[in-house]
C-alpha cells in the first residue's frame, strides 16, 4: 500500500501537497454565498442588537414628530403615523421575524426530516401511499391553514409559528424522501445491514449524515419562506398583534398612508425582501459548495 | 455448517433462483461461479437475508442448526455480522463516505461484543493489522476517499471479520480491483480463512480466481446449480457442458500458463448471453446456447454423481473436449 507510506509520519489532518491556500479557496467560493451570508448576518445582528439597544425604547411615541420624513434629526428613516422611530420599529420587527422563523424552521425541519426518513425506510408496499399522503399535505393552501388556526387559537406569534410549521413540514418531508431512498439503495447501507445493524440505526447514522448537505440547504430556503410567511400573516392581521412590532404589520399600516407618506412602505418592504433574498442566496451558495454535482445538474 | 435446500427466490412471481442442494463444510472454501445474471450474487444475498423485501424467498438455508429464512429481522441481525460476515463487490461504494474508517470497522464489534471504549479501538487496530494495512493508528482517523481501492477492500474485510464470524461471504471481492491488488486480497482471504478456521463462500465469475482460493466449487447458471464438487475434479473433468464452455472461455485455465500455447489461437466463446428472467428454455436452461444440445435436453436433467461429491445435471455430459 504505497500511498500511506509518505503520509505515515504526518497523520490524517495534514494537508496534501498542492492543496490551494486558504485565501485561494475562499476566493473560489460562490459570490452568492458571500452576498447571502452578509445579508443574513446583518439581519441576525440587527435582531440581536435590538435586545440590548434600539435608538428609542420600544413603543416610544413622539407625538410632535408624527410622520417625520427621513433625514429628520434624531430620526434617520423618519417616524410612522404614531411618531414611532422607523429604525427602532425595523429592529424590533427583525427580532420578531427571527424569533418566529427560527422556532418554526427548526421544528419543521426536525419533524419533516423525521417523517421523510421514516417513509423512506418503510416497507416498499407502503411507501407510495405514504408519499401521496405527504403530497396532500403540500397541496393544502398554507394561508387557509393559518386562517383556520387563527380562528381557533386567535391571532398571535404562536398561531403564526404553528401555521408555518404545518405549512413547511410536508415540504421538508417530501424533499427528504427521495435522497434518503437513494442513499438506502447504496452498497454501504447494505454493508451496514451485513454487520447486523437495524434500519433505524442505518437511517440515523448512515442516511442522515449523507443527506445533511441537502437538509442544510433546505433549512436556509425554508428560513426565507418562514420570514415571508410571518410577514404575510402579520400583514393579514393573523400574526403578531400590537404593540409587538413586526415588518408585516408595519407594511400593513403604511397602506393607509400611501398619500401622506408613500416612502414609508419601502422600509418594511425592503427589509423583508433583503432578508428573504439573503437566505435564498445563502441557500444557493451553500448548495454549490456542499453538493456540487446536484447544483450543476439543477436538482435539489 | 451451511446447507441450502430447495432455495427459491422470486420477484413478481418470476423464479430467479432455484437451488436444490448446496452444502458448505466447516472450514472449507466454496466457490460459486457463473456469468453475469446467473444468480450468484442473489444466492449470496439470499443466504444473509440481504435481499430487498419485494423478493420472495422460500426453502431452507440452515446455518448452525437454524433455518435463517424462518428468523425475524431481529434474530437475523444477531447472526449477520456476528456469525456471518459479508464482503461486497465494490469497496469504494461499500464504505460510508462520511464515516471514519475506525468507526466503520468497529460497527460489528460495538454491536456484537461487550467491548467498550479503548478496547474497541484496540480491537480495530488489531484487525487493520491483521488485514495487513500499514500504520493502522493513523488509518482509523481517515475517510474512505483517502484510501486506494485495495486498501478499501482490506478495510471492508476487516469490518466483515470484526466479530469473528464462522462464515465469510465474499461477493466478487476483487472484481473492482486491478490484477496485482487482486492477488494480494485473495491471499489475504485464504490466510484469514485458514488462521481463523473460517468458512468462505466466494462468489466470482472467474474460475481461475476460484481455483486459486477455493477447494470446492458450485457452477450456477440461470439460478440453478448445474455442477458442483471439488475444484480440481471440476477443472480437470468438467461434466456439465456449461462448465466445460466456461473453462474453454478462460485463457488462464488449460494446464500451465504457457503463453506460447495461446498465441495466434482464438479463445472459445459461449454464444449469446444469459436470457432475461422468464425467457429461459424449458428443461435444461442452458440448452439454447449449448453446442451439444439434443432433444432430450428439453426435459429437466437429473442430477448424476461421479467420483466423490462431484455432481452435475446434464443429459450429454462430456469432458469439454479435453
Amino acid at each position: 500500500m504505497p500511498d500511506t507510506t509518505t503520509s505515515a509520519t504526518t497523520p490524517a489532518s495534514a494537508p496534501a501537497a498542492g492543496r490551494p491556500s486558504l485565501r485561494k479557496r475562499l476566493r473560489r467560493l460562490p459570490i452568492t454565498l458571500y452576498v447571502g451570508g452578509t445579508l443574513v448576518s446583518l439581519f441576525v445582528l440587527v435582531a440581536l442588537v435590538s435586545f440590548v439597544w434600539t435608538p428609542y425604547p420600544p413603543n416610544t411615541l413622539n407625538l410632535f414628530n408624527r410622520l417625520a420624513p427621513p433625514g429628520t434629526p434624531g430620526f434617520i428613516f423618519g417616524t410612522d403615523r404614531a411618531g414611532r422611530d422607523v429604525v427602532t420599529e425595523l429592529m424590533l420587527g427583525a427580532r420578531n421575524s427571527l424569533y418566529v422563523s427560527v422556532v418554526s424552521t427548526i421544528v419543521a425541519m426536525f419533524l419533516g426530516s423525521l417523517i421523510g426518513l421514516s417513509i423512506a425506510g418503510s416497507k416498499s408496499v407502503l411507501q407510495g401511499s405514504l408519499t401521496r399522503f405527504v403530497d396532500v399535505g403540500i397541496a393544502l393552501p398554507g394561508i387557509l391553514t393559518a386562517l383556520v388556526l387563527a380562528s381557533k387559537l386567535g391571532p398571535g406569534n404562536t398561531t403564526a409559528t404553528l401555521a408555518i410549521i404545518t405549512w413547511q413540514v410536508p415540504v421538508a418531508a417530501r424533499v427528504t424522501i427521495g435522497p434518503a431512498r437513494q442513499i438506502l439503495a447504496l452498497d454501504y447501507v447494505e454493508a451496514a445491514y451485513g454487520y447486523g445493524r437495524s434500519k433505524a440505526y442505518v437511517l440515523r447514522r448512515h442516511v442522515l449524515p449523507n443527506i445533511s448537505p441537502l437538509l442544510i440547504v433546505l433549512g436556509s430556503v425554508m428560513f426565507a419562506a418562514a420570514i415571508l410567511i410571518e410577514a404575510a400573516l402579520a400583514f393579514l392581521g393573523v400574526g403578531v398583534q400590537p404593540p409587538t412590532s413586526s415588518w408585516g404589520r408595519f407594511l400593513n399600516e403604511t397602506q393607509s398612508l400611501l398619500e401622506a407618506a408613500p416612502y414609508l412602505m419601502f422600509f418594511p418592504g425592503v427589509a423583508i425582501v433583503l432578508t428573504a433574498l439573503g437566505f435564498n442566496l445563502l441557500g444557493d451558495g451553500l448548495r454549490t459548495v456542499l453538493d456540487p454535482q446536484q447544483a450543476r445538474s439543477g436538482l435539489a | 455448517m451451511l446447507q441450502l435446500r430447495n432455495l427459491r427466490v422470486a420477484i413478481d412471481d418470476q423464479e430467479i433462483i432455484n437451488i436444490a442442494e448446496l452444502d458448505l463444510q466447516p472450514g472449507s472454501r466454496l466457490g460459486l461461479v457463473g456469468e453475469s445474471g446467473s444468480g450468484k450474487t442473489m444466492t449470496a444475498k439470499a443466504i444473509a437475508g440481504l435481499l430487498p423485501d419485494e423478493t420472495k424467498v422460500s426453502g431452507s438455508v440452515v446455518f448452525g442448526g437454524q433455518n435463517l429464512l424462518e428468523l425475524g429481522d431481529r434474530e437475523l441481525a444477531k447472526i449477520r455480522g456476528k456469525r456471518i460476515g459479508f464482503v461486497f463487490q465494490d469497496p469504494a461504494r461499500s464504505l460510508n463516505p462520511m464515516m471514519r474508517i475506525g468507526k466503520q470497522v468497529s460497527e460489528a464489534i460495538r454491536l456484537h461484543t461487550d467491548l467498550k471504549g479503548d478496547a474497541v479501538k484496540a480491537k480495530v487496530i488489531e484487525l487493520l493489522r491483521q488485514v495487513q494495512l500499514p500504520d493502522p493508528e493513523a488509518l482509523v482517523r481517515r475517510y474512505p476517499h483517502q484510501l486506494s481501492g485495495g486498501q478499501q477492500q482490506r478495510v471492508m474485510i476487516a469490518a466483515a471479520i470484526a466479530a469473528d464470524p464462522e462464515l465469510l461471504i465474499a461477493d466478487e471481492p476483487t472484481t473492482a480491483l486491478d490484477v496485482t491488488v487482486q492477488e494480494e486480497i485473495l491471499r489475504l482471504l485464504i490466510s484469514l480463512s485458514e488462521q481463523r478456521k473460517m468458512s468462505l463462500l466466494f462468489v466470482s465469475h472467474d474460475l481461475g480466481v476460484i481455483r486459486f482460493v477455493c477447494d470446492r466449487v458450485a457452477v450456477i447458471y440461470g439460478g440453478n446449480i448445474v455442477e458442483s464438487g471439488r475444484i480440481e475434479d471440476i477443472v480437470t473433468r468438467p461434466m456439465h457442458r456449461y462448465t466445460a464452455a466456461l473453462l474453454a472461455a478462460n485463457p488462464g485455465m488449460p494446464k500451465d500458463d504457457n503463453f506460447s500455447a495461446y498465441i495466434g489461437k482464438r479463445l472459445q466463446t459461449i454464444t449469446g448471453s444469459v436470457p432475461a428472467v422468464g425467457k429461459f428454455p424449458s428443461g435444461c436452461r442452458f440448452r439454447n446456447r449449448c453446442q451439444h444440445a439434443t432433444e432430450s435436453c428439453s426435459n429437466a436433467p437429473a442430477t448424476s454423481t461421479v467420483g466423490q461429491e462431484h455432481r452435475y445435471a446434464c443429459w450429454n455430459p462430456g469432458n469439454g473436449g479435453r
